[in-house]
């Protein structure tokens, strides 16, 4: 069995003349949940359609659980469970006859698990699909992805829209449902603080390529700001790994990666300064480092 | 896996179907009963009128509704082929003039066998009536559902049904004057004219006739070809609307 329950390799797509992935490559380890970041427009979605194999590629390859998306969309859209952002579904019919609708797609449909989930997710059955809260319509939506007992589940911003409360009910919902079953979650989101506790990896998308994806202890752990006092803010490109340079206040504040006693000694050569504090970072602050970090590249004085 | 998209099609469509059938066998009644216009115009008028702007409104709302209510990425997402998902919608929608035309049909049919001595005739003319007028309003409400942009709304897809059913008017007027330069006799039936309407290149054959079954068989070659690239557009720009 394959170790990656997601494969991408040298994806690209394009809308128009927009290019939108300028080949992304990617691997989703089994059982593992993946939060994959990225700014508005960055592609996420368009990712994420292309492993269903609602788009087709460019260039490159999709696999899901050893499928081609290109090639066998339906027996992957069959594997897979997947809530799309801001789904809307069908107002008029009632949340029971939705989830007798959609089951009827799926042969390995588990009525007795659709049972145990309407309980759950406290989802009114007779209710009309047009009737219910924000919240409600995100636990239909994540019922409907989990009844057929998908090994990877898709969910494309799932928490959009919905209240603090509501978001972390939601989390707590797909933890318990997903965690003990080994199922690969595979998410896209814009909160990445309530990715942070949940995921096991994370991949940046930006500019139309995976600019990191590592396992999310690893990263918090590898990227470090660096505070120097007084110094010189040069152009520090030539050093890698740094993501940026800023000056605060009488200080010089340096976001690298990789960071170790090698790197640290060549940041304080260059910048004539020494160190006197090294930060952690949380997700946000790494992710805004990858994505719209100057890379040393500062202008002088 | 075709049966919940039938399911959700019929859900979907049953009441439009109830409500165009009311209203044409309404207006079909009350012309009837005021005696406004005889039963064979009043048909005609109902077929011709009736047919087109039904199938417009029918087009109108198989596919749009499911970009402008965000619903065709969850339809889409189903483990189902996408020509299976077009071919419920297209037949659905077709069904939403099919058959209220054909209760009129029945109507008028009940109106001749009531009212007429020797109405076999008319039955059969009805029949050929009912026929042609479906063929054109299928002709119509497929290349208005096929040539609309791929995510428009319900209003747009009118708007290419009207620019649709001009191309078809251009069209008529175009092989009426090909047909008088060449001075040959207009004594087309209704049927000939509905074709001339529907396919652009018939006009070819009524310049030039070539004689029998073999003009016939090449006139529906030509419809076929026509409805069948129809439908090819429309599936494939309707795989592309995710």
């Amino acid at each position: 069995m394959s170790e990656s329950a997601i494969t991408i390799k040298g994806l690209r797509f394009s809308y128009g003349s927009n290019n939108i992935l300028k080949g992304v490559d990617l691997e989703v380890p089994t059982g593992s949940i993946f939060g994959f970041l990225g700014r508005n427009g960055a592609g996420k979605t368009t990712t994420i359609k292309l492993l269903l194999g609602l788009l087709t590629p460019a260039a490159g390859t999709c696999r899901v659980l050893g499928l081609d998306a290109t090639v066998d969309a339906l027996a992957v859209r069959r594997s897979v469970g997947y809530m799309a952002e801001d789904q809307q579904m069908y107002g008029w019919m009632r949340v029971e006859q939705i989830v007798k609708w959609v089951a009827a797609f799926y042969p390995a449909w588990d009525d007795k698990l659709t049972s145990k989930l309407f309980e759950i997710l406290e989802l009114p059955a007779k209710a009309k699909v047009k009737t219910l809260s924000k919240g409600q319509n995100n636990r239909l939506a994540l019922l409907l992805a989990l009844g057929h007992r998908p090994k990877v589940v898709i969910l494309d911003d799932p928490t959009l829209g919905l209240d603090p409360i509501a978001r972390k009910d939601f989390l707590r919902s797909v933890i318990v449902l997903l965690q003990t079953n080994g199922t690969t979650v595979f998410f896209s989101s814009h909160l990445l603080y309530e990715i942070e506790p949940v995921a096991d990896y994370v991949a940046i998308l930006n500019d139309g390529v995976i600019v990191k994806a590592q396992k999310t202890d690893e990263l918090r752990r590898s990227v470090k700001k660096l505070v120097l006092r007084g110094g010189e803010i040069a152009d520090n490109a030539d050093v890698e790994g740094i993501l940026d340079v800023e000056r605060v206040g009488d200080c010089i504040a340096v976001t690298v990666e990789d960071c170790d006693a090698d790197k640290q000694a060549m940041i304080q050569k260059k910048i004539q300064s020494d160190i006197v504090r090294q930060v952690d970072l949380n997700l946000d602050e790494i992710f805004e480092a990858y994505v719209i970090g100057n890379r040393g590249k500062v202008s002088c004085g | 896996m075709i049966k919940p998209l039938i399911w959700k099609e019929w859900h979907e469509q049953r009441w439009k179907m109830a409500f165009t059938t009311v209203m044409m066998l309404f207006f079909l009644g009350s012309f009837q009963a005021a005696r406004i216009t005889s039963a064979g115009e009043a048909g005609a008028a109902m077929w011709v009128f009736g047919g087109l702007i039904f199938a417009l409104y029918s087009a109108m709302g198989v596919f749009a509704p499911e970009w402008t209510g965000r619903t065709t990425t969850f339809l889409a997402s189903r483990p189902v082929a996408a020509w299976k998902v077009f071919a419920c919608k297209w037949f659905f929608g077709w069904l939403n003039f099919a058959v209220p035309m054909l209760a009129c049909s029945l109507f008028l049919t009940a109106i001749v066998f009531g009212s007429e001595a020797g109405s076999i005739g008319r039955v059969g003319a009805i029949a050929k009536g009912t026929l042609g007028g479906i063929l054109l309003a299928t002709m119509f409400y497929t290349m208005t559902c096929c040539f609309a942009p791929r995510k428009s709304s319900e209003a747009f897809v009118g708007l290419v049904g009207l620019m649709v059913f001009l191309v078809m008017i251009l069209h008529l007027l175009i092989a009426e004057l090909t047909i008088y330069s060449a001075g040959i006799p207009d004594k087309h039936s209704v049927f000939q004219e509905m074709v001339l309407f529907m396919n652009p290149f018939t006009w070819v054959h009524f310049v030039n006739p070539v004689q029998g079954l073999q003009h016939m068989s090449i006139l529906f070659l030509e419809q076929t070809a026509l409805f069948v690239l129809s439908l090819w557009v429309g599936m494939h720009k309707w795989q592309r609307s995710i």
